[in-house]
């Protein structure tokens, strides 16, 4: 039993995607858009009516807020790469890619175990050139994937990824998600017919007593 | 228009004569913060958690959430002022939250690897933790604490307010009083209006403040979610 929650917990699938800002923020999102909903709805401090509505208006902004997320995301991976490139001319881990997706790719074989990287599709995607590794040798990029069991990742080539990808996800998630999902909240909820003259009539109160 | 295009040009030279970056200690400062930089960079692209980027999306939230609520110009400020309070409130629970879930969740991480006798995957096996604790969090917890936390909370706040309005003496005498709108009511009102002081009326409808608040954000497109 204990083995097999080892086995889980140490798939290079699942450790890739605790260690990759974007996958995790993703994964948290689409949850919080299931979770929420089904938490508000099951709320008893509110009657069903007010319950319905919010449940819908946020499973609506959690999935705009995720497109949007998703949508933003690249243009920060993309940027922030060619920006510590620029910080960091002097480093040669850094200018041994061309683009962030090409290191990427590379970073992404580098987590498989050695076996199954040949016959990895990606592996066409890898140009043959040579890069200088963690011991300062010129080595083809590919015989760095193909002969070595632990090949070098880059950190400061991965760590550049992932602080771009942090810092567009508090951009992308506090500031624009959150204003943009209002242009398009309205339509939809009046799309699936939940207006909120319907849902909330105004009352009026007597305040003379 | 002439004019201002030979004053930028004038400032425009004299900027770039200035030996800003010869100065030495600017050029120790730009020297530091790469090196910070590159540390920090390395530092994640080797040790890298799913805590780091929901910890600063919830801090940023619970900044920025509020600040945008009150800048709301469409609202009542008592609305504003609950909404906001509310909003961060939230954002406050779902990083305790996070944060406590990943701890806890990481310190079974130790005892897994002794027992398959594999130690040198501790790391792996945290990192994976910290990510199953976030989206326990996310899914299940933080909804759950929200729901079970916020009105008790919002109701101590709501009550606060109330006291710092109405002043202690008359809190304190109106705390238990229940209003019966009906029953002293004038009979025949000449003008019907509506709730002036959201502190000091029960609604009419029955429910409570909170109910009625919630009812006049979702009427007013206030923010929702976090």
């Amino acid at each position: 039993m204990i083995d097999k929650v080892f086995n889980i917990l140490t798939n290079p699938s699942l450790v890739s995607t605790s260690q990759n800002t974007v996958a995790s923020v993703t994964i948290e999102t689409s949850l919080k858009a299931v979770g929420r909903p089904a938490a508000t709805l099951l709320d008893k401090h509110a009657d069903k009516k007010t319950r319905q509505y919010s449940s819908v208006k946020e499973l609506f902004y959690q999935i705009l807020c995720l497109g949007i997320y998703m949508s933003v995301i690249p243009l920060f991976k993309k940027g922030g790469f060619q920006l510590a490139k620029k910080i960091f001319k002097d480093e040669v881990s850094m200018q041994n890619f061309k683009n962030a997706a090409e290191y990427l790719n590379y970073h992404k074989l580098a987590c498989l175990p050695k076996e199954q990287r040949a016959s990895h599709e990606l592996m066409k995607l890898i140009p043959d050139k040579e890069i200088i590794s963690g011991a300062k040798k010129k080595i083809s990029m590919r015989d760095e994937l193909l002969t070595k069991e632990k090949p070098f990742k880059f950190p400061l080539a991965k760590g550049a990824i992932e602080l771009s990808s942090i810092i567009g996800s508090v951009i992308g998630l506090t500031i624009l998600a959150p204003e943009l999902s209002h242009l398009f909240l309205h339509p939809l909820m009046k799309l699936v017919g939940m207006n909120d003259k319907v849902q909330t009539p105004e009352k009026k109160v007597d305040t003379k007593v | 228009m002439c004019l201002a295009q030979i004053f930028l040009f004038k400032l425009y030279s004299v900027w770039k004569t200035l030996p800003v970056m010869k100065v030495p200690f600017l050029n120790q400062i730009a020297e530091k913060s790469k090196l910070g930089l590159k540390g920090l960079c390395v530092s994640l692209g080797k040790h890298n958690d799913a805590l780091y980027a929901v910890l600063a999306i919830a801090v940023f939230k619970g900044i920025f959430r509020p600040t945008f609520t009150m800048m709301d110009k469409n609202e009542k400020p008592e609305v504003k002022r609950y909404a906001a309070f509310r909003e961060g409130l939230t954002e406050g629970i779902a990083f305790v939250s996070y944060f406590v879930s990943s701890k806890v969740l990481k310190k079974i991480a130790t005892p897994i690897c002794n027992a398959v006798k594999r130690p040198e995957a501790l790391g792996q096996v945290e990192h994976s933790m910290s990510f199953l604790a976030v989206c326990l969090s996310a899914g299940i917890v933080i909804p759950a604490v929200c729901n079970l936390t916020l009105k008790p909370l919002m109701d101590l706040y709501t009550g606060f307010l109330k006291k710092r309005h109405c002043g202690l003496e008359e809190y304190e005498k109106t705390k238990n009083k229940k209003l019966d709108i009906k029953e002293n009511a004038a009979p025949k009102p000449a003008v019907s209006q509506p709730v002036s002081n959201i502190y000091t009326v029960k609604p009419a409808s029955g429910g409570s403040l909170i109910t009625l608040m919630q009812n006049s954000m979702a009427a007013k497109n206030m923010r929702i979610g976090g």
